[in-house]
């Protein structure tokens, strides 16, 4: 396989590792949300801190099962789980050739599974769990049989989205750690990619686990900032 | 066969999960479609299947030398065999080819010859596709697929290994490449009804998927042009573009699909275009009439494969015969392509027989009429999952590089409503896999 990429398949190739791991996490926050929505008293919106960590408007009127099904199918929305796996979409179709159909076909499936259960209304978000799978197995897929840099552009887009929600998510700082030393890998094989300023800013910010822990106001936004701009695809 | 019907939804799960779809745009809205397909193959016997290679080779090789004849020597209209209204003042001739020799001298890489089986038997050809034929990856990507669903069927079955095809094309695009650098294979881009076969022979043939922008020409060079302006030489482009659209300086100048200067490279010698610029001259429904003449012509043999009976109202006799019979005869614009502008004479209301007669006497040169062959039905399983008889056509696959070759396949299209002749994927067809059979 001849791997040159133009410009256009290297951004999209970022942009499908981005939004794969993007609705690979969001399915698994949303089905920890929706566990605690069992203990939360009738009335509450238990769903507002993982909206708001995804930078979603929350009206205090919405009930909660309105919001979840709209964080998981409104296809206007761009923050929605079908949304995401639709722009998954969008950049695999077009890629077939770099990442090949048995990859492809994992993205496939969890697109045509997000549109039926969207046309249900499926509220059981334990219906959702194939496309989890689907996801692992797209991943396990392109490791297989994807090299170069097309993979890399893939890992790239993958371990920065990962960094992104976990930055998000306030996960703990080993964490944000282990994505951001293997990051730094993935630049020592394929520098061109990283804007070097936003990569010594990004190192800077990260490197300050004080600030991360003691979560500084500003501090987070200025991670993701510095995310946003790291990738010169 | 059992397994195979019993596998029926497994299959079109798969072919789900692979996104075999196509494109169609109604009233300004694309939207994809599945391709539907259908599990009862058509099979085709060795001895069958070796007298239709020949016939096909025979064709393709007379239509190559007929595309080189008409750009350079002229022969067979100055020898009376084809009149000049049916070559140089057809809309897929293009004056701008005139002189140039592809490289390695092949027109027709790849050619579609759609063909149907009368109820006698005989296969008659009905359309030469020498443009840009498209439907090789659906009975691929079928067989990929069946033979994961049905794997005894195909122990128990000797049936010739279909998944060949993205060697044959990677083999003809080296040979026409002759080592100038990558293959490409330029798409319009994802929106294009057949988008899928795009990208799927891309990923069967190793060859670059370039969408338009993505290739530049200087020096007469082509280049695609890869991440941080890196420049790799392009020595064969498979392109899935119109002919009026693949470069905006010579051709159509709206065009934002095509590549600035393709052409001076191409007429420089420097790329490789598959197929080649100016086959519509070659492969429209009034030069169909000629082609069993080229083979005579050209080959000096007589055609192994029949043309299904047709008349051009062009010829005097010709004329007169449709005007008397025009209510039993099918009636084609030569402009038109997938199933559109056909009219089948026996179901038009006496009023619109008067219409087309008069459309041509008006203008003759844009009509040819057909007798309308009764062809062989084959069975497909219906909406209720029954067995049902519908019209099926044959798309074969003609390769041309070094050697040209057949591909021991080829797109079974049939039609899904039981009363019409039309097996156009655009019109609503849907497909069968082509078994051609080692016994």
């Amino acid at each position: 396989m001849n791997a040159i990429l133009s410009a256009n398949k290297a951004n999209r190739l970022f942009w499908l590792g981005r939004y794969a791991e993007r609705g690979y996490l969001m399915l698994h926050l949303m089905r920890r949300a929706y566990d605690e929505v069992i203990d939360v008293p009738v009335g509450e919106v238990p769903y507002s801190d993982f909206l708001k960590k995804m930078d979603v408007y929350v009206s205090n009127e919405m009930t909660t099962s309105y919001q979840m099904m709209e964080q998981l199918y409104d296809p206007d929305k761009i923050t929605s789980l079908r949304s995401i796996i639709e722009m998954m979409m969008d950049n695999a179709i077009v890629l077939r050739a770099d990442i090949f159909s048995e990859s492809f076909s994992y993205i496939e499936l969890c697109r045509d599974l997000i549109r039926a259960k969207a046309e249900v209304r499926e509220t059981n978000i334990s219906e959702l769990q194939p496309i989890t799978d689907w996801l692992l197995a797209f991943w396990g897929c392109i490791r297989e049989r994807v090299h170069g840099e097309t993979y890399s552009l893939l890992e790239i887009g993958r371990l920065l989205e990962h960094l992104d929600m976990c930055v998000r998510f306030d996960y703990k700082y080993y964490r944000i750690e282990e994505t951001w030393e293997t990051l730094k890998r993935c630049k020592e094989t394929f520098p061109d990619v990283f804007d070097a300023v936003e990569f010594k800013r990004l190192e800077g910010l990260i490197s300050d686990k004080t600030q991360y822990t003691e979560d500084f106001a500003g501090y987070k936004a200025n991670v993701l900032s510095a995310i946003c701009s790291l990738v010169l695809v | 066969m059992n397994e195979l019907l019993a596998s029926r939804d497994s299959v079109n799960k798969w072919m789900e999960r692979y996104g075999v779809r196509f494109g169609v745009y109604k009233n300004g809205v694309f939207n994809e479609q599945l391709f539907p397909f259908d599990a009862i193959p058509r099979k085709i016997s060795a001895s069958e299947w070796s007298m239709l290679e020949k016939g096909l080779i025979q064709r393709v090789k007379a239509l190559n030398m007929f595309l080189y004849d008409i750009y350079h020597d002229k022969k067979i209209v100055a020898d009376g065999v084809v009149p000049k209204e049916f070559t140089y003042e057809s809309k897929g001739y293009m004056p701008e080819c005139e002189g140039i020799t592809p490289s390695k001298g092949v027109y027709a890489h790849i050619a579609g010859i759609d063909l149907v089986q009368a109820k006698d038997g005989r296969w008659l050809i009905l359309e030469d596709n020498l443009r840009i034929p498209s439907g090789a990856s659906y009975p691929m990507i079928a067989r990929k697929v069946t033979r994961k669903a049905c794997p005894q069927t195909f122990r128990d079955n000797l049936i010739s290994d279909n998944r060949n095809y993205g060697a044959m094309l990677k083999e003809m695009m080296d040979y026409i490449n002759d080592g100038r650098g990558i293959n490409c294979i330029l798409t319009p881009g994802r929106y294009n009804s057949a988008f899928f076969e795009h990208s799927y022979l891309a990923e069967k043939t190793g060859a670059i998927l370039a969408f338009p922008g993505d290739l530049i020409v200087e020096n007469n060079n082509v280049y695609y042009i890869g991440l941080y302006k890196q420049k790799v030489r392009v020595g064969a482009i498979y392109r899935r573009v119109s002919d009026e659209y693949l470069d905006p300086l010579a051709f159509e100048p709206s065009s934002l699909l095509g590549v600035p200067n393709l052409m001076e490279a191409y007429k420089a010698g420097k790329v490789g275009l598959i197929n080649a610029l100016g086959n519509g001259v070659a492969d429209d429904k009034g030069i169909y009439y000629f082609v069993p003449r080229m083979v005579k012509y050209y080959l000096g043999e007589e055609p192994i494969l029949e043309n299904a009976p047709t008349y051009l109202p062009f010829f005097k006799e010709d004329f007169e015969y449709i005007i008397r019979n025009i209510h039993k005869l099918v009636i084609k614009d030569v402009a038109e392509a997938g199933g559109y502008g056909v009219m089948f004479g026996r179901d038009m209301t006496p009023e619109r027989l008067a219409e087309v007669k008069q459309l041509i006497i008006k203008d003759p040169r844009r009509w040819i009429a057909q007798e309308v062959v009764d062809f062989i039905d084959l069975d497909i399983i219906d909406e209720s999952g029954n067995p049902s008889p519908r019209k099926c056509d044959l798309r074969a696959f003609v390769v041309t590089g070094k050697e040209t070759k057949v591909w021991k396949s080829g797109l079974t299209r049939f039609s899904r409503n039981p009363n019409s002749f039309v097996v156009n994927s655009s019109q609503g067809g849907g497909f069968k896999d082509t078994w051609v059979m080692e016994k």
